[in-house]
């Protein structure tokens, strides 16, 4: 296990590697049926969760439906 | 002889048919219950949502938790999208999480009012329309632009009647009224309006749908207000269908002269 810096949600996080983009929405417990990411600018599908594994520098936003008019 | 219209009366807009024309949105309500309790009173069959990051420190709860998306058609918006870019990126991320092509399209460009910026609207239209999407564009009541944004291939414009969220109602009757007219594609009134009355008086003008968030998000009793919204859009389009009387400026007896008994 190693320290990764990463971008996550447009602040700098460190995060325990290796991990996969599923490993890190068990750790901040997010339902990955209710979240869009991107990783790196491109939008992964829900089957690319467990096979996306995070690189040092990574840029990743998790994006949900808010309310709103 | 009653007759019905709501099952041959459908808004079709994309591949999406609406009985209902009341779009509800979906912001500002006091809690999840209580958008909950507006949607089950209404009964809209099209929701606007945003797109937003994941506030990663609320412990996994996340928003709109109480209501059940999957009942609803999503219409999700770009709202907060200040460029061409970000609208674009905005859209992507919609479509990922809706599965779905709808798009409407919300360019500001002048923050403290909230209006469209025009320009950036008209071309976020032909990027996301050249790229598949349905597009609803959110656009000022310029009468010119609407055909523009329906040339460029949106599938419905969204004029407002008023900048989002102040619910002064219908400032430009009249240009709203020309965009009605003049618009081929379904013209569906967004944003501004405070009550019920107006919601009625664009679906009498010939609207296809109205947009309503903040008005009913903000009344005293949300679900009522909510409902009195659903049935003003139900009556105006009745209305409309029904065709109003001509006006006329003589005076015209509505009971007969003859077989009146003298004095």
């Amino acid at each position: 296990m190693s320290g990764l810096a990463i971008i996550l949600n447009g602040d700098p996080t460190e995060v325990e590697a290796p991990l996969t983009v599923a490993d890190l929405l068990v750790n901040r417990a997010v339902r990955p049926e209710r979240v869009v990411v991107e990783h790196n600018r491109r939008i992964l599908s829900a089957e690319e969760f467990a096979t996306v594994w995070l690189a040092e520098g990574d840029e990743l936003e998790l994006v949900q439906f808010v309310g709103g008019g | 002889m009653a007759v019905t219209i709501e099952s041959a009366d459908r808004l079709r807009i994309g591949d999406v048919s609406l009985d209902n024309r009341l779009i509800h949105g979906t912001g500002r309500f006091p809690s999840d219950e209580v958008l909950r309790a507006c949607l089950d009173a209404a009964r809209p069959q099209m929701v606007t949502v945003a797109i937003r990051r994941l506030a990663l420190d609320g412990g996994g709860r996340s928003e709109l938790e109480a209501v059940d998306l999957s009942a609803y058609t999503l219409l999700p918006n770009t709202a907060g999208a200040t460029t061409v870019e970000q609208c674009v990126r905005l859209a992507h991320l919609a479509r990922a999480g809706s599965l779905s092509n709808l798009i409407k399209v919300e360019v500001v460009g002048d923050e403290r009012t909230l209006l469209p910026d025009p320009a950036g609207t008209l071309e976020a239209t032909r990027v996301l329309v050249s790229e598949g999407f349905t597009v609803l564009p959110y656009c000022s009541d310029d009468v010119v632009l609407a055909l523009r944004l329906e040339e460029a291939g949106a599938a419905a414009v969204m004029p407002g009647a008023a900048p989002i969220g102040t619910t002064l109602g219908m400032q430009n009757p009249f240009n709203l009224r020309l965009i009605i007219d003049r618009c081929s594609v379904p013209v569906v009134v967004d944003a501004g309006l405070g009550v019920p009355s107006e919601a009625a008086r664009c679906m009498e003008w010939g609207a296809a749908a109205v947009l309503v968030n903040t008005a009913i998000a903000r009344a005293n009793n949300p679900p009522e207000m909510a409902r009195a919204f659903s049935e003003a859009v139900a009556a105006g389009r009745r209305a409309f269908l029904a065709g109003r009387a001509e006006i006329s400026l003589e005076a015209a007896r509505s009971s007969p002269q003859t077989g009146l008994p003298p004095s």
